[in-house]
């Protein structure tokens, strides 16, 4: 077979998944149904697995041979970026909800930057937590360690020098503890904000609703971000103190 | 593109391998995975094509991205049979999206390394420098690409033959797609700017047999 040969079979191959593609993904909309028909065809290989194939329930907590999906997921620490972590449900919620405005008047609102914005100071604020998760973990900053040390140093009637260190240590660490638990809490409830936001977006689109709430619910969206932004500064700004 | 999965494919790749395996969100992976190889390789090849000028910028701009495309579609198969035969009968999204994320990582090294190839090249670098400054880009970028392969195949037996195996099959496949496609700096001493190369040399694993033929029997070569 001649290279010639096995392009144009590659690209008639690509031509039939484009057309797959095109009658399934029309119920998302005619436009994007048309660019991922046209971005099939050159890479149909690697693109049409996605837009075809329909994951089966199944095929979630895939076996990596005998790792970790051995222990119960409930065993492993859940974070933000968890598939039922706020960060997922976040990105969802944005995109969805930039799709519901897009070509109406409310894109005015809640436009893809404003979007794009939210969720930078979203993945900024997971970064942070993610940085608090791993400082939590790193050996000498262990909560119940620091506990354990200062009851057995009070016990032990150790000096009161040594007693305020760890006092002093195991408070830190708590106060660590604390930011980190209220602002993965903040995260969860701008989660479910976002996704308000989307509900009543896509009900002002479809059911043609007023979407006087809007406007409200993407303040309150900004004031949230700026609370946790803020609820970040604090230890930077205690740390010389400390 | 999703900048923050960039992010996350860049700074936590082990998280992202972990949701591929579990066929999660995957498809807004896979597009911005797409995205990313395209624009990285894109610019890459474009650098590298600066060092001939003029239409090689267009071609090599346009034939790295189809290199690691056409490389990874056709190591699918293999890469899907290998993880089931060593026990990880995974579903053809996941092992798709594993290996575009990983193809994303490779390449997004591939643009971090862009500005100092073109800078390389821009001050005068001779031929064999601009491709030695091309084969280390290339090297990182299968570095950081196989940390993210070696997370996402995980722990368990036959961990070490299939990763051992999915590199030998992408190593053979891009070497060989590679080769099909050149040049891409351009041929040293040629005036003219070729798409493809005129020779015919046979396939890159003839030619590496041949000039290790020809460094143990250098006579052997002098005849020719």
């Amino acid at each position: 077979m001649r290279p010639v040969d096995l392009v144009v079979l590659y690209g008639l191959i690509g031509v039939g998944c484009a057309i797959a593609v095109l009658l399934k993904e029309q119920q998302n909309g005619l436009g994007r149904a048309i660019g991922s028909a046209f971005a099939t065809i050159p890479l149909w290989p690697l693109w049409a697995p996605f837009v075809l194939v329909t994951p089966r329930p199944a095929q979630r907590g895939a076996p990596t041979g005998r790792d970790e999906t051995r222990a119960p997921r409930s065993h492993r620490p859940q974070t933000e970026r968890d598939a039922s972590g706020p960060l997922p449900r976040i990105e969802h919620a944005l995109e969805e909800a930039v799709r519901a405005v897009a070509g109406s008047p409310m894109s005015e609102i809640f436009s893809r930057s404003v979007a794009a914005r939210i969720a930078a100071e979203v993945a900024r604020v997971a970064e942070r937590l993610d940085e608090l998760r791993a400082l939590s973990e790193t050996q000498g900053l262990d909560r119940a360690a620091s506990a354990a040390r200062l009851r057995t140093l009070e016990s032990s009637g150790a000096p009161e020098r040594t007693v305020a260190t760890a006092r002093l240590q195991h408070e830190s660490l708590t106060r660590l503890d604390q930011l980190r638990t209220s602002d993965a809490q903040a995260l969860e409830e701008l989660a479910d904000l976002l996704e308000a936001l989307r509900a009543q977006l896509l009900l002002a689109r479809y059911a043609g609703s007023s979407a006087d709430g809007t406007g409200a619910i993407v303040s309150e969206v900004w004031a949230r971000l700026e609370g946790l932004g803020a609820a970040f500064e604090v230890p930077r700004e205690c740390a010389p103190g400390v | 593109m999703n900048l923050h999965l960039v992010n996350r494919i860049l700074r936590t790749p082990a998280d992202v391998a972990r949701d591929c395996r579990d066929d999660r969100d995957v498809t807004s992976i896979a597009r911005s995975a797409l995205v990313a190889i395209l624009l990285g390789s894109l610019l890459f090849g474009a650098a590298v094509g600066s060092w001939r000028g003029g239409a090689q910028i267009l071609f090599s701009g346009g034939k790295l991205p189809a290199v690691t495309i056409g490389t990874l579609a056709i190591c699918v198969p293999a890469f899907y049979a290998i993880a089931a035969v060593f026990g990880r009968p995974w579903s053809v999204r996941s092992v798709v999206s594993l290996m575009l994320v990983a193809g994303a990582r490779f390449a997004l090294v591939l643009l971090a390394a862009t500005p100092v190839v073109w800078l390389a090249i821009d001050l005068g670098a001779s031929y064999d420098l601009a491709k030695l400054a091309a084969a280390l880009a290339y090297a990182l970028g299968g570095l950081a690409a196989l940390t993210l392969l070696l997370h996402g195949v995980g722990d368990g037996p036959g961990r070490r033959t299939t990763i051992a195996l999915f590199v030998v099959v992408f190593l053979l496949v891009g070497a060989q797609a590679a080769w099909v496609l050149r040049p891409y700096l351009g041929t040293p001493g040629a005036d003219d700017v070729a798409l493809f190369t005129r020779e015919r040399e046979g396939g890159l694993v003839y030619q590496l047999w041949k000039s290790a033929g020809d460094a143990v029997r250098p006579s052997r070569a002098e005849t020719r």
